[in-house]
């Protein structure tokens, strides 16, 4: 307090004499001043001391941090999710999907050459892993050979999301749903009991008549490759369907739908659930 | 025996109704009486006003119809009466001491004001008697109590009792019948007295050569010639001639009147906090603009459609506006306001409060802010020796001393003061300093026997400037007899009056000369115009020293002003030497070198001159300056960039008050036109109660700046997210929605409620706050480059843990963003294989917001409590502002119910959170409120260099 008492000494809180030089000097001596070597307002000096200072309590930081997530994965299973099933909120309740991913993310056109190829080989890669697996290898139609039927009538490959542990609820033959269609409920029947224990697939065109649909390998996922425990070398199973477009230059869509009992399904466009839809136009050209 | 009684008490008319054997009921006599009492009195310039009563338990049961009436003059008599209650142009009061019926009653409703006895009741059967309802109470009676009352009264002749009149509002106070005549005659005297003070100012002057002793002052014109006398209030601007003077210039011509335009010409510069406000404001448009415009560009550049970019804009500018920094700075001010009327202080522009904690320098005044404004005796010289009379050994030992004594009487006589019987002093200011000296130490009534003493042998009596009466004195009292006057005692006169008269002190001598009654016979004829006495010859008393000492708090207030690096300059009319004297005594100078710079100087002070000399001096005194001069000291110091205080209370000081930052007038001394102009009254003229004002303005903005710092911390993890979710692609980890739950909802009350923090230690320690902004760059390095970062570490934990633990490991985060907002694709892979839809994936974003929102949150809690201190540990000053912690908790309640609450949360797309996520920024609240501690203790004990006080102590 006595030091301050009277403020006629040079007190720290003083201002400063105003600024001298011209304009393009005041500036400049901004990004280096000579009279004390400063670099942007701070000597090297000062500049390495700031450094440590926020080196240091960014290092903090970022042990802690670390720290947390170290603890986060330590808690966390290397294999399984900490939540599955209806507990986590990715459901029970998976989603249908479908290969060749349309190129602008909606809809797969195929107007020459060189879109036809890009979905080939999209296809290609995308079913290379499976390429040891016996019961794919052993099937015939929408192949590699047949250039999965690019470009007049493309196959799509119609896929389950894997959801670790979900085991899918089966249809009864006796038991099948009302709204299933004829075909399916037919061909259903016409399958030995064995070969029932499926994930029935059946896919329309959303127009009547726009399109055909064909089931080269049939219409259902078996029920053996479930569930999905995140095993080495598990590979989802897959169903192919041949679209065989009526009418050209213009769009058609296709709805798969898959069918168990607990795959839930609402037809709305907004809250899709249980079916793909694929959006397709297959342009004449000349291949 | 008489019907009314008529008295007069001082310029009160009371009538009386003394007929207690019919319950005061009126006849025609006394119809005519009253009349004509009141229509005297209205004229009567004697007379301020009338008082209404009766004798006994009645007031008057109204018309007394057992008396024959003269028949036709009747209604003249009865019209005349109610025309003289409404045309009485002076205040009418009626004091009802029981019932009042009729007209009684009716006549009520004409006085301006009615107390009434508890016992009263007002009644007025007109519709029973079948008569037309009269005294225009028709008229009267619906204005005073209303449509229905009145209809009650006047047609179903209800009896309205004193407690029904007071609730109605048809008479103003009710008594106990006992206590009536004293209670009301108080009020009444209470009256009087602002009478008194209504009354308008008069002048005794000379117009076409008649004598007119009673001229209102406003009908004053050029050319007339005004008589003065010492203590008269000057009527208007005058040249003195022979002590009389010639009206020059009257109204707003007068010197006075120019300055109290020019009070109304001067733009006063915005406050402090304006112009810091606005600063800040601009800063940050700009900077959320430029925000938003890199946001939008961004957002456009990777695809999103038009209204999603705009929500993006919209959040970014929403989370960069510190909203909650309006509602502070009004709490904060209004707050503190109310304290500031508890002590003294009235603030009539909230934000001058603020600017006077601000203040870099205080322009005050001498007479009644620094100083007591009254006069006392300070110092006796008495052959040889001076002694003080603050002394404690004073009486005792002066107690036999002949001086004294002689002093005593010489004081007493010559004196043009004079003791009113209430024991009241009249006079100037040192005559009644004198006597109220010998009043303390000494009966007045022993004067009186000095007196008789007279009747034998006439005393000339004298007293004046030391060096006038010196050379008249040939000899000095000593303690035990005379001795003659040598040119050593001369000398020690002379010493002691220079030596008074430099500590200020007014200084007169006193000197008598005992007559010879020989000469001087009791039936001389004294003549003090062509004096026919001797004046030489006289023998020395004593030397009085006068002084208006300083309050006593001012001293220890300056002391504290000064060490919050303000400055303070005096500036007065008085003489140089007596204010140099106050300066030096209330700690404005601490040498006896203190620049003294008197109003002639000044009004040859080039404005430079007067820049650089503010410069060079930090100790200033203004000595006998002019008013405009006080303007342009106020314009001097603003113009080196001070922020001034001006304290004045004259009309002559509103153009000052008005031009200085903060202009400050007291409440007892200051005329109504300072008051006006002021910003901040104080109510007991004491200057220390400015040094509350300052530290309660420092605080303001100190806790500007916490509400401040609070506001912007949040702001860091709003505005990374969307920068993570731009650079590294990850999916979004705060939606704009619980931006702006966080702005405008759960940081709203806690930023608010830092304006009830406390003054911090350092608060009066520090130099006011000249260029230093509300947010420093030491506040953004700490906001931007410490305390934000914790909280966006501690949202993005919480942001991956629940990532993680639905699959999504940080690691395949990156760069996932394309396929996760693809609505088309359905089976976005996790880190564990499995497949998630579209609407999956927008559920786990969802939670993943509202845990980072939680995560917010809680670190903003701990901020909360970090920012109620700058400068002292959370420890010391503790958990005492309830409206914060009510805010904390409010502010915990409102994020868990925005989550949880259904529908709620579906609109501000949260969700319900399980119980362990709300948890997650714990490890980082500790963090930061360690940190916080930390850098609060290097600040106060200085530590690596001050570094932490240079980066970081806004």
């Amino acid at each position: 307090m006595a030091s301050k008492s009277n403020g006629v000494e040079g007190s720290e809180w003083a201002r400063a004499p105003p600024p001298t030089g011209t304009c393009m000097g005041r500036v400049a001596k901004i990004f280096y001043d000579p009279s004390d070597g400063s670099i942007l307002g701070r000597t090297p000096k000062r500049w390495g001391i700031a450094l440590v200072f926020y080196s240091v309590f960014y290092a903090v930081l970022a042990l802690l941090f670390a720290a947390c997530m170290g603890g986060l994965f330590l808690t966390l299973d290397e294999n399984k999710p900490s939540f599955i099933l209806e507990s986590s909120l990715i459901g029970a309740n998976p989603g249908v999907a479908f290969r060749p991913m349309p190129a602008d993310g909606v809809l797969v056109e195929v107007t020459n050459n060189r879109t036809s190829e890009s979905y080939v080989r999209q296809l290609r890669e995308f079913l290379a892993p499976y390429s040891n697996d016996s019961w794919f290898t052993a099937k015939s139609g929408c192949t590699e050979e047949d250039n999965y039927g690019f470009p007049s009538s493309p196959c799509f490959f119609i896929k389950l999301n894997k959801i670790y542990g979900w085991i899918p609820d089966l249809y009864d033959v006796s038991d099948l749903p009302s709204d299933m269609g004829s075909d399916l409920v037919e061909y259903i029947n016409s399958l030995q009991p064995p070969e029932r224990e499926q994930i029935w697939v059946s896919c329309w065109a959303e127009a009547a008549g726009s399109g055909s649909v064909e089931y080269p390998w049939g219409a259902g996922l078996p029920a053996r490759f479930f569930p999905y425990v995140n095993e080495r070398g598990y590979r989802a199973p897959l169903l192919p369907i041949r679209v065989t477009p009526n009418v050209s230059n213009s769009t058609i869509a296709i709805r798969c739908r898959a069918w168990a009992k607990n795959i839930r399904y609402n037809k709305s466009l907004k809250e899709p659930s249980g079916y793909a839809r694929i959006l397709l136009q297959v342009n004449d050209f000349d291949a | 025996m008489d019907t009314i009684i008529e008295t007069t008490r001082g310029t009160v008319k009371v009538i009386r109704f003394n007929k207690p054997q019919k319950k005061n009921a009126i006849d025609g006599d006394m119809y005519l009486r009253v009349t004509k009492i009141l229509n005297t009195a209205a004229s009567d310039d004697e007379v301020s006003m009338v008082v209404l009563t009766g004798t006994g338990d009645f007031y008057s049961s109204g018309n007394d119809y057992s008396v024959s009436r003269p028949e036709g003059a009747w209604l003249q008599i009865l019209g005349d009466f109610i025309k003289a209650f409404i045309t009485f142009p002076k205040l009418l009061i009626a004091i009802v001491n029981g019932p009042a019926i009729g007209i009684a009653a009716t006549t009520l409703a004409l006085c301006d004001m009615v107390f009434a006895s508890e016992n009263a009741y007002f009644y007025t059967p007109f519709s029973k008697l079948q008569i037309t309802a009269e005294g225009g109470s028709t008229l009267t009676f619906p204005r005073l109590i209303g449509q229905r009352k009145a209809a009650e009264m006047l047609l179903f002749n209800h009896k309205m009792t004193a407690k029904e009149g007071l609730e109605s509002g048809f008479i103003n106070r009710v008594y106990k019948p006992e206590e009536l005549q004293s209670k009301a005659w108080e009020k009444i005297q209470e009256i009087l007295k602002s009478f008194n003070k209504m009354i308008p100012m008069s002048t005794k002057c000379i117009r076409d050569g008649v004598w007119n002793s009673d001229l209102p002052v406003s009908s004053l014109v050029k050319g007339d010639i005004v008589h003065i006398k010492a203590g008269d209030v000057i009527p208007a601007d005058i040249r003195i001639i022979e002590s009389k003077g010639v009206v020059l210039c009257c109204g707003d011509l007068t010197a006075l009147g120019r300055v109290a335009g020019l009070a109304a010409r001067l733009q006063p510069e915005p406050s402090p906090l304006a112009r810091e406000i606005r600063r800040f404001m601009r800063y940050m448009s700009i900077w959320a603009l430029s925000l938003g415009v890199i946001i939008a560009t961004a957002s456009i550049i990777l695809g999103y459609p038009f209204i999603q970019t705009t929500i993006f804009v919209i959040g970014m500018i929403v989370a960069n506006i510190p909203e909650g920094l309006q509602p502070t700075i009004t709490a904060s001010l209004t707050l503190t306001a109310q304290r500031m009327v508890k002590k003294n202080c009235l603030v009539k522009n909230l934000e001058a409060i603020e600017a006077l904690g601000a203040v870099t320098t205080i322009c005050s005044d001498k007479t009644g802010t620094l100083t007591k404004n009254k006069m006392c005796v300070r110092h006796i010289w008495i052959w040889d020796r001076k002694y003080s009379v603050a002394d404690p050994d004073f009486e005792s030992t002066l107690q036999v001393n002949q001086a004294l004594k002689a002093i005593k009487i010489c004081g007493a006589l010559c004196s043009t003061a004079v003791i009113l019987p209430n024991g009241d002093i009249q006079g100037d200011a040192s005559e009644t300093a004198i006597l109220n000296f010998l009043c303390a130490y000494d009966d007045p009534v022993t004067a009186s026997v000095h007196l008789n003493k007279r009747l034998s042998r006439y005393v000339v009596v004298i007293k004046g400037a030391p060096e006038c009466i010196l050379s008249r004195c040939t000899a000095v009292v000593m303690e035990n007899g005379n001795v003659n006057i040598t040119n050593e005692v001369k000398k020690a006169a002379d010493n002691a009056t220079e030596d008074l008269a430099n500590t200020g002190e007014r200084v007169l001598a006193f000197a008598d000369l005992i007559l010879d009654p020989k000469e001087f016979p009791m039936s001389f004829d004294f003549d003090t115009e062509e004096i026919n006495f001797p004046l030489e010859g006289l023998r020395l008393i004593g030397i009085i020293g006068l002084k208006d000492p300083p309050r006593d708090e001012v001293r220890q207030a300056i002391e504290r002003v000064r060490a919050a690096g303000i400055r303070v300059m005096m500036v007065t009319g008085d003489h140089p030497a007596t204010a140099r004297a106050v300066a030096i005594e209330v700690g404005i100078a601490t040498t006896a070198a203190c620049h003294v710079i008197t109003g002639n100087d000044l009004r040859n002070m080039t404005s430079d001159l007067l820049y650089l000399t503010l410069e060079k001096h930090h100790e200033i005194v203004f000595a006998r300056t002019s008013p405009t001069q006080k303007l342009q000291i106020v314009e001097a110091c603003q113009r080196q960039g001070s922020v001034v205080a001006v304290t004045g209370d004259g009309v002559n000081d509103a153009p000052a008050l008005r031009r200085a930052d903060i202009g400050i007038s007291m409440g007892i001394t200051g005329s109504q036109v300072s008051k006006q102009t002021a910003d901040i009254i104080l109510m007991d003229d004491n200057f220390a109660t400015i040094v509350l004002g300052i530290e309660e303005g420092r605080k303001i903005f100190d806790n500007l700046k916490k509400s401040v710092c609070y506001i912007l911390i949040s702001n860091v993890p709003e505005v990374l997210p969307v920068f993570m979710f731009i650079l590294f692609s990850i999916p979004l980890p705060l939606g704009v929605m619980t931006i702006l739950c966080i702005d405008l909802g759960t940081d709203m009350w806690p930023a608010v409620s830092l304006s009830y923090e406390k003054a911090e230690a350092d608060v009066m320690e520090r130099p006011p706050r000249h260029g230093d902004p509300l947010v420093s760059a030491r506040m953004l390095r700490l906001v931007y480059g410490h305390l934000g970062l914790i909280e966006f570490a501690a949202g993005m934990y919480a942001y991956f843990t629940v990532m993680a633990e639905h699959g999504f490991y940080p690691a395949d985060l990156f760069g996932i963003r394309e396929r996760w907002d693809n609505e088309a694709v359905n089976d976005v892979r996790d880190s564990l294989g499995q497949e998630w839809t579209y609407a999956e994936r927008k559920e786990l974003e969802r939670a993943c917001q509202a845990t980072y929102f939680i995560a917010v949150v809680i670190t903003q809690m701990m901020n909360g409590v970090i920012c109620k201190t700058r400068f002292n540990s959370i420890r010391d000053v503790g958990m005492k502002n309830h409206v914060l912690n009510i805010g904390l908790l409010f502010e915990l309640v409102l994020a868990y119910g925005l989550c949880y609450l259904p529908g709620i949360n579906n609109f501000f797309c949260t969700y319900p959170l399980r119980l362990q996520w709300l948890f997650l920024a714990i490890p980082f609240s500790a963090l930061l409120l360690a940190f916080g501690e930390f850098r609060k203790y290097c600040i106060r004990k200085k530590l690596f260099g001050g570094w932490y006080n240079e980066m970081t102590f806004y």
